[in-house]
């Protein structure tokens, strides 16, 4: 009888054992998922969370980079061809002095410049151009008013007098100027001999035996000054004289009314 | 009688079932399996922002540097579109002056020549000294591709000795004094170009 007892006994122990065993696998194995957890899956996506926040704040970069820059580069020199065109800083010196340079490429006196006043009254100052509305555009239509580009429009009245080629070539020179001219309006003149005063019989241009004809010309000339914040920069180019070429014009043109438009 | 047992004792059995134990061996490996799977995806998936940060630096880097400035570029384009528009737009005279002057005779002369207000039409007043040379003008006026139409609004025969008052030269001389008014052909304008 106690036999079976110490038996029984013996046998409970054995038991308690096995379970505590099994307790202690449970206990090994959630230890280890832990300590794996945060030594080596909690780092890994800690990474990643940060990874992915700092990769969508560095696209978002971009995108805002893509917005202000572009790789599309306008060279300096396509922006002093426009400036070429159409100056960002224009100064009347720089129309006078284009106006003098061209007479004397076409062998042509300069009888007058001045900025038409009442021919300023018809053009708009600023024009508004839409470039899209330009494809189809009737011919002789004004450009039209939209959202789009500003161009400043200045009109000149210019007076040249000379041979029938030299006027000719002046008003070809005018339009074959690197820097844009319209010309609105122009009529040659047959000048009557009683009309040469002696600044024309002394120019080197006129050859008072040979017939005189006088270009009247109303004249546009367009510049850029809404786009010079932006595209100005050193590009001052051919839109003023420099002082020595007006002490120059002056000396040679002194008494023509342009004096008035070169001091301004 | 007291009984002693003198058997060696038992190890100690661990109790339960097998099929306990055994699914217990198998969490153990699924979750440091899954633990370790997630990690090296994460891991990997982190590498892959890193490399998106570093491409994005390196790509603003080089539109900064590379680049130019987007304002800068859409202004050039507008403003240079505009010119581009005023430049076609702008009147070409050369083409209807061409055979204007290019027909005229060594020894007529133009008086005036001019374009209308609406600029549609050049005006000449052209004096000739040959009634032959005028005809011949105008009729190359008429069949000049330049010019829509060629209207004569007048044509009169004057004597150089009237006009001059001077009646102790002898012999009367002629002019034709011409005046036209020339339509312009758009078509040419823009072949011309």
């Amino acid at each position: 009888m106690e036999l079976q007892m110490k038996t029984a006994s013996a046998k409970l122990a054995a038991g308690k054992k096995g379970l505590d065993a099994t307790v202690i696998l449970v206990i090994i194995i959630v230890t280890v998922n832990v300590v794996a957890a945060l030594f080596f899956l909690l780092p890994s996506w800690l990474e990643l969370r940060n990874g992915r926040a700092e990769a969508a704040l560095e696209q978002q970069n971009v995108l805002t980079a893509q917005a202000q820059f572009t790789t599309d580069i306008i060279s300096d020199e396509d922006i002093g061809q426009l400036a070429n065109k159409a100056p960002f800083y224009p100064k009347d010196s720089g129309i006078l002095l284009t106006a003098v340079k061209l007479a004397e490429a076409s062998k042509a006196a300069l009888v007058d410049f001045s900025q038409d006043s009442a021919f300023s009254d018809s053009q708009s100052d600023n024009l508004l151009v839409d470039p899209a509305a330009s494809a189809g555009a009737a011919e002789g239509e004004r450009p039209a008013a939209a959202t789009g580009s500003q161009v400043t429009s200045q009109p000149i009245r210019i007076t040249a007098a000379g041979h029938m080629e030299n006027v000719l070539q002046y008003l070809r020179n005018v339009q074959r100027e690197e820097r844009l001219i319209a010309v609105e309006q122009w009529s040659i003149k047959l000048l009557k001999e009683a009309d040469l005063d002696d600044d024309l019989k002394n120019s080197i241009y006129i050859n008072p035996s040979l017939p005189v004809y006088v270009l009247d010309m109303k004249l546009v000339f367009y510049s850029l000054p809404a786009y010079a914040k932006e595209l100005g920069g050193e590009v001052h180019a051919v839109s003023e004289a420099k002082p020595d070429e007006l002490d120059a014009l002056k000396s040679k043109y002194g008494k023509l009314s342009w004096d008035t438009a070169a001091n301004k | 009688m007291r009984s002693i047992n003198l058997l060696p004792p038992k190890a100690p059995r661990i109790k339960g079932s097998p099929l306990l134990l055994s699914l217990l061996v198998l969490l153990a490996v699924v979750s440091i399996a899954g633990q370790w799977y997630y990690g090296m995806t994460w891991k990997d998936e982190a590498k892959r922002f890193t490399s998106i940060v570093t491409e994005s630096r390196s790509e603003i880097a080089r539109l900064q540097s590379a680049g130019m400035s987007r304002t800068k570029a859409e202004q050039y384009e507008q403003a240079s579109a505009a010119i581009a528009k005023l430049e076609a737009e702008r009147p070409e005279w050369l083409p209807y002056l061409s055979p204007v002057v290019g027909y005229l005779p060594d020894k007529a002369k133009a008086n005036y020549i001019g374009i209308s207000e609406d600029g549609k039409m050049v005006q000449a007043e052209l004096v000739f000294s040959v009634y032959q040379e005028s005809i011949s003008y105008l009729k190359k006026l008429e069949e000049a591709p330049a010019l829509r139409t060629t209207k004569i609004s007048a044509y009169r025969k004057e004597s150089e000795k009237d006009r001059s008052n001077d009646s102790a030269n002898g012999s009367n001389q002629f002019q034709y004094k011409v005046v036209v008014e020339l339509q312009l052909n758009p078509a040419v304008k823009e072949a011309g170009r």
